[in-house]
């Protein structure tokens, strides 16, 4: 008898694609957080806008160019989607800092306030885009087709080692090419974007303004401009990281975005506000205990598994469903706060001065 | 003098009030009475079931209120106490036969206790790091809810096990009450009224040449409709429980309690400094709190007879927030005010009528925008089902940018009471103090502390 009988490689293939996942949306929120203090929600919308942004840009380009051999790579290219929902995406991270958000601080609101602008401009750019694009995937518009690449690496190792395996089951390690191109995209991201915040003049202006606004100013840094370059690249990374995790769907829909919301603010709160390298960790815990959490749910539903056995001993069912996987992020939050509320590397102060 | 220049500001603050309400209040109405008059064929219950919506929401904005606007803690996970309310009312009522009172104790019990066990943890915790935490614990409880099968699931009428619960409290009751109130008699009333009211759009139509009114209808279509009596009961039952509740979260604000949680919300560490257990005030409102998120949840599962966990998601919380940043922090009749419109606004947005005439299309095909939204390959397509909401987006922003107040401001606390108290030297002393600190900001309070001294000396 086969006691495990899951497909271990391909789990880990999908752990380590919503690991990556998570990885590139999570810089984003964690500049945001770290320099301006406030949760932002609407850095659900800004995954959502670079998700649309990429797919109108494919459109634009099916249109405007004639497909055939020479144009296909130019047509449905990655490095083009991911530039223009960067460069957009940037645009309204950067229009929302101008129009509300430094507008807020200039009268000093509290953090709720920010927090409840966010929400509201959160609900104006996903119901504006899905004015002007569609309530995707309803109206049929949501299929997307893998940008090409110029190379091939996909692993295909099933057939030779693990075909028929007793233990690890008939699949090889699932993961295209692409999907490990958008891991090491998403690591090296994080490396630059860590090099630039500790070394760089510029990342440098940027903790200062984060430490305190007044005694930057007063050190001559322009922390207006410095404000606006950081809503530009934390906004852009996530539009970018957006078009990665939209050309490895199958389809996308306005609301992939607020789902994925909690998520990441769990791997920026598990890696410690302001500390990059803490997310990449932070993420590969998140992504591979929901996957543990999937796979032990599953084994437990299993006809003779563990919840038939308790149905039959103890006469009451408990139900182990396999979405509860989804809440593990939740659980994994609260535990981080009520334990370590500054997260794994972090150094913020995390709790109110104790009453 | 000066007295005279202060009641003046006051004159001119109240004013302007007045008229960004009637900026707002007055386009939502137009709209509400063009949806009810053009769009709906069954008015009378249409009306009711805004009424009961408006009365529902309308205890859980109060309840967020109290916990956000007076107590300064933002919760964001008020949508599980909803749930919770909503189901174990439900549940215990309609499967397993629980009478009626006693479940809706039980789930106000059970929300309060909920509320008390998440609350001890979680208030110690910076406010954003409250907020996260809190709606990841509304998000644990909607799963819960959504995928517990043996307990959380009941037996649909075809046979299978399914998500979607029903309360049947409404039906049941329908029995004792199910008389039918014709309000046909009203009719004449109305169409008096409705005549005037359709002269402007008439002419607004025959101006523009848009057809906002549908092509055959005429004034003495308008039928109000039947109304079972039950229906009435309802919204009756339903204005007591929100007068209730509206009188009890008075009484908090009022009392001497209710000013030191609005000092908590201000300065927790001046509050602490003499000598109040800030923890503890911060549970006891939460419990509160949740008790009221409970009771709006239970009023929801009876207005909505059928619901299921997956309505229970952050959006509704969200939601409850706008109510409450329109019509005003810290108070409940900003908050009425705030959850009339934005439901009037919302529900007007849904009906055909509504849809139709305020639709845009904008394609390849139109004059001149064509070939550039052909170009960018654009469809845009302005429907009130998504507008309503980016309307509803910028009113927040602007409400929160412009007047953060809100439509009704918070209420001063009245402090001649205590001040009668002291003596003449005394209250001359605490007048002066109190103006000098007023009249300066921050900084020049500073530098004035810091010239004190060095006054002394000279």
């Amino acid at each position: 008898m086969v006691l495990f009988s899951f497909d271990i490689f391909s789990h880990t293939g999908l752990a380590l694609i919503y690991a990556g996942t998570l990885i590139i949306l999570t810089i984003g929120l964690n500049m945001v957080y770290s320099v301006l203090k406030f949760s932002n929600f609407a850095h659900a919308e800004f995954v959502t806008a670079g998700m649309f942004m990429s797919w109108w840009v494919l459109q634009i380009l099916t249109f405007a160019i004639p497909w055939d051999t020479t144009g296909e790579h130019l047509i449905n290219n990655l490095f083009i989607q991911a530039t223009f929902a960067f460069v957009m995406v940037g645009i309204i991270g950067v229009l929302g800092e101008v129009l509300v958000y430094g507008r807020l601080r200039s009268f000093d609101a509290s953090s709720r306030s920010f927090t409840v602008a966010s929400i509201g401009i959160g609900l104006i750019i996903r119901n504006f885009l899905a004015m002007i694009f569609g309530n995707f995937p309803q109206h049929g518009l949501g299929g997307t087709s893998t940008p090409s690449l110029p190379f091939n690496l996909n692993f295909d190792i099933k057939l030779q080692f693990i075909r028929r395996h007793p233990i690890f089951g008939s699949q090889g390690i699932f993961i295209t090419s692409f999907q490990l191109l958008i891991i090491i995209i998403s690591i090296l991201t994080v490396v630059v974007i860590d090099y630039v915040f500790k070394k760089t003049k510029f990342g440098i202006a940027m903790r200062a303004t984060s430490d305190s606004f007044e005694l930057a100013d007063v050190c001559g840094i322009n922390t207006k401009r410095i404000i606006l370059y950081t809503w530009f690249l934390a906004a852009g990374i996530t539009g970018m990281g957006a078009s990665f995790v939209r050309a490895t769907q199958a389809r996308f829909s306005s609301l992939d975005g607020f789902f994925l919301l909690l998520p990441i603010f769990t791997v920026v709160i598990l890696g410690g506000v302001g500390s990059f390298r803490g997310g990449i960790v932070a993420a590969f815990i998140i992504a591979f205990s929901r996957e543990i959490a999937l796979i032990v749910l599953t084994e437990i539903q299993k006809p003779n598994g563990l919840e038939d056995t308790i149905e039959q001993t103890l006469g009451f069912t408990v139900t182990f469903a396999p979405a509860y996987a989804d809440a593990i992020a939740f659980v994994v939050l609260i535990i981080v706060l009520l334990v370590r509320p500054q997260g794994i590397y972090g150094s913020v102060e995390a709790t109110r001065a104790r009453v | 003098m000066k007295k005279n220049s202060e009641s003046v500001g006051n004159l001119v603050e109240g004013r302007s009030e007045l008229y960004i309400g009637l900026a707002l209040a007055v386009p939502i109405l137009i709209l509400y009475l063009y949806a009810f008059l053009f769009g709906i064929d069954i008015r009378g219950t249409w009306i009711v079931g805004t009424l009961t919506t408006i009365m529902v929401f309308f205890v859980g904005a109060i309840s967020l209120d109290l916990e956000v606007g007076s107590m300064g803690l933002p919760n964001f996970g008020k949508v599980g106490f909803f749930a919770i309310g909503a189901y174990t009312s439900t549940l215990l009522y309609s499967e397993w036969g629980v009478p009626f009172p006693i479940a809706v104790l039980l789930a106000l019990l059970l929300s309060a206790v909920v509320g008390y066990f998440i609350s001890i943890p979680t208030v110690k915790l910076r406010a954003d790091y409250f907020a996260i935490m809190t709606i990841a614990g509304g998000e644990i409880i909607r799963l819960m809810l959504a995928y517990e099968k043996r307990w959380l699931w009941v037996l649909s009428p075809a046979g299978t096990n399914t998500q979607v619960i029903t309360n049947k409290f409404k039906i049941q009751f329908t029995g004792f009450f199910d008389q039918v109130i014709d309000l046909t008699p009203f009719n004449g009333v109305t169409i008096l009224i409705i005549r005037i009211i359709i002269i402007p759009i008439e002419l607004f139509d025959s101006l523009l040449g848009s057809n906002l009114i549908p092509a055959g209808w005429k004034v003495t279509d308008f039928t109000w409709g039947n109304v079972f009596l039950w229906e009435i009961l309802l919204v009756g039952v339903f204005l007591l429980i929100s007068l209730l509740t509206y009188w009890l979260v008075q009484q908090i604000r009022k009392s001497p309690y209710g000013r030191t949680i609005r000092a908590i919300r201000e300065d927790d560490i001046t509050v602490t400094s003499v000598g109040k257990d800030v923890a503890r005030f911060r549970w006891q409102i939460t419990t509160v709190a949740a008790l009221l998120a409970g009771l709006a949840g239970v009023m929801y599962a009876t207005t909505f007879g059928a619901f299921e966990a997956a309505e229970f998601r952050p959006a509704l919380t969200f939601q409850l927030y706008m109510f409450i940043i329109i019509g005003g922090l810290g108070n409940s009749k900003g908050a009425f005010a705030g959850t009339a419109l934005v439901t009037m606004f919302l529900r007007a947005g849904q009906v055909d009528a509504v849809k139709e005439n305020f639709s845009f299309y904008f394609g390849p095909d139109t004059p001149l925008l064509g070939p550039i939204l052909e170009f960018l390959q654009l469809d845009v397509f302005i429907n009130p089902f998504n507008l309503r909401f980016v309307i509803l987006g910028i009113i927040l922003v602007l409400f929160l940018l412009f007047k953060p107040a809100g439509l009704i401001r918070e209420p001063k606390t009245d402090n001649e009471k205590y001040l009668k108290l002291l003596t003449t030297e005394e209250r001359e002393d605490s007048d002066l103090a109190v103006s000098r600190r007023q009249s300066l900001t921050e900084r020049e309070r500073i530098d004035e502390e810091d010239k004190a001294p060095a006054k002394e000396g000279a």
